[in-house]
């Protein structure tokens, strides 16, 4: 298995507060790798590293094989980044910011224009930055972050101040990166819903450890099915089953009821019978409830 | 790197640049005209004469002080949105940026300094003062008087990349020129350690009047100061985070 980004006990310490600590990050080669977190648990922080941008503490980067930040220039020319908040030059258009970095790389103008149709802003082309809306300078960014068809992509929390129709924009491109360009793709983002249908692989940071690395699906086992189930006297129906055992929360006129196999759901139902069930729903757990539990977080993630 | 000083001037706002330069130009030509007219009694009016009547305001305070301005004008497209974080991430090195970057500064000043001769040819042409034009003495003054602002823009561009903001630069930077009228009445080799005052000794026909002078000495301050601030400037810049 080959590691297109692989870190060794990467640390880093602000002051006496220990931002990353000790994490073994491992992306694959051609995976969208999601790597999740809540506020503050040091995602900016790791990638900031990845990209020379903060020195480690300690620990080591290998991208590409090769040793960041010692090779810093050989592993750049093949990553493209957006980190926090997009970067550009407000008083220039939308195209030269876009010229300016292709020029750097070495690019062509031809690039540029492809670049802006791609991200839909050639409209906009002409336009100081400093004009844009905040979801057009986010374009703006992830069009300077894949000018140059990296094959590396790093992108923190990429969907930030883009509305649900240009969420689903890019998380299209993104999930068309790996074939389009060939790329990897390492996304954070503190949303597991938000990577939840792009991702191949998940990595969870926590308070600045990795408290969870492996592909999607190893994660997706961790959801089991929640019955909903909508009853003329739901009190009397939550006694009993408490009763009989069954782990039930009650919400409004409706009971909830983890199952984990069919078995068990014929019992409830069983169990259900005398309180003349209005109607039944059944629902994945999602994927934030299982990343909740883990992280011992309320809901304020 | 050729590559990044091309990219400040694609990036740089030249309607700032051009004003600037405009008012060293029209306020020091106007000034040395008037001077020169109203002290004729006492020194007669000469090419001469109208240069050194011009020569003083921006020696002693325009010159100095746009090193400053250009300097932070030239780090404040960076600061504004983060964009060194962006650059940062691309394969440049951090030293070709450093020094595309004083590149761009020496540039402008060379800039200010034909604009501000250009002025004074403009204006004795205009005024038709006695005498005939000191060709060489000129083009030595604009010439060593561009060499003479190397420590001040190494010096400007370390502090920088460091202060944000504009506003809080333009003040340190005027409060750094004011006292150039003290500086530049001391001794040569105590003066040339302040670079704002390298102008005066370096363009001035009254520098050496009052203190003996030793061009090569004083050059030597310039070589060192000029590379001291350069070397700090630039280590701290290819060490520094972009948190
Ligand atoms: N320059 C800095 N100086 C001091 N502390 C810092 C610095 N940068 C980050 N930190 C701290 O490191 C921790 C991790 O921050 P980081 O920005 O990496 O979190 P994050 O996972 O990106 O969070 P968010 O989802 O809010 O973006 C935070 O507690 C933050 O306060
Ligand atoms: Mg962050």
């Amino acid at each position: 298995m080959s590691f297109i980004v692989q870190t060794k006990n990467l640390t880093r310490r602000f002051g006496d507060k220990t931002s990353v600590n000790r994490v073994d990050l491992e992306v694959p080669l051609g995976s969208i790798y999601g790597f999740l977190g809540p506020n503050g648990a040091g995602k900016t922080t790791t990638l900031k590293m990845l990209l020379g941008l903060l020195r480690p503490t300690a620990g080591e980067i290998k991208i590409f094989g090769k040793m960041m930040p010692e090779e810093r220039r050989a592993i750049l020319r093949h990553t493209g980044s957006l980190v926090e908040s997009p970067s550009y030059y407000g008083h220039l258009s939308g195209y030269k910011n876009l010229k300016i970095f292709s020029d750097l790389l070495g690019l062509s103008s031809k690039s540029v224009l492809e670049i802006l149709d791609l991200v839909r802003l050639s409209k906009h082309a002409d336009r100081p930055v400093k004009e844009y809306s905040l979801g057009m300078k986010q374009r703006l960014g992830i069009a300077m972050a894949l000018i140059h068809k990296p094959k590396l992509l790093i992108l923190d929390e990429p969907t930030n101040g883009l509305d649900p129709a240009g969420i689903q924009e890019i998380r299209n491109l993104i999930k068309e990166l790996p074939t389009l360009y060939d790329s990897t793709v390492l996304i954070s983002s503190h949303l597991l819903s938000e990577v939840e249908q792009i991702a191949t692989h998940v990595g969870i940071i926590h308070h600045g450890q990795l408290i969870f690395q492996d592909q999607m699906d190893i994660l997706q086992q961790h959801r089991s099915p929640v019955m909903y189930v909508e009853l003329e006297h739901p009190e009397e129906a939550y006694q009993t089953l408490l009763g009989k055992g069954w782990r039930v929360d009650i919400e409004n006129r409706s009971l909830s009821i983890p199952v984990t196999s069919s078995k068990e759901r014929a019992r409830l139902f069983q169990d259900l019978q005398p309180f003349s069930i209005l109607s039944v729903q059944e629902k994945k757990k999602s994927l934030e409830e299982i990343f909740i539990k883990w992280t011992g977080m309320g809901n304020s993630l | 790197m050729l590559q990044l000083y091309k990219l400040e001037f694609a990036k740089v706002q030249w309607s700032v640049i051009f004003l600037l330069i405009a008012l060293d130009t029209v306020i020091n030509s106007g000034l040395g005209a008037m001077y020169m007219e109203s002290f004729k009694e006492i020194f007669s009016p000469s090419w001469y004469q109208l240069y050194n009547q011009s020569q003083s305001f921006h020696t002693l305070f325009f010159y100095p002080l746009y090193a400053g301005i250009f300097a932070s004008l030239i780090c404040y497209y960076e600061h504004k949105n983060n964009v060194w974080k962006q650059l940062l991430s691309l394969p440049i090195s951090k030293s070709h940026l450093y020094l595309a970057k004083f590149g761009m500064l020496m540039t402008l000043m060379a800039l200010v300094q034909i604009a501000f001769f250009f002025a004074y040819i403009i204006t004795g042409w205009i005024i038709q003062p006695p005498g005939r034009i000191a060709w060489g003495q000129l083009t030595s003054y604009a010439f060593l008087g561009w060499l003479s602002i190397f420590p001040l823009c190494a010096l400007q561009l370390w502090i920088s990349q460091k202060v944000k903001g504009f506003g809080k630069s333009l003040v340190l930077n005027i409060s750094l020129v004011l006292p150039n009228l003290i500086v530049t009445g001391m001794v040569y080799y105590i003066a040339a350690w302040f670079p704002f005052s390298l102008p005066f000794f370096a363009m001035s026909p009254k520098a050496g009047v009052a203190h003996p002078f030793d061009p090569i000495s004083f050059w030597f301050i310039v070589a060192f100061t000029t590379l001291l601030y350069l070397v700090l400037g630039w280590r701290i810049f290819i060490r520094r985070e972009w948190g």
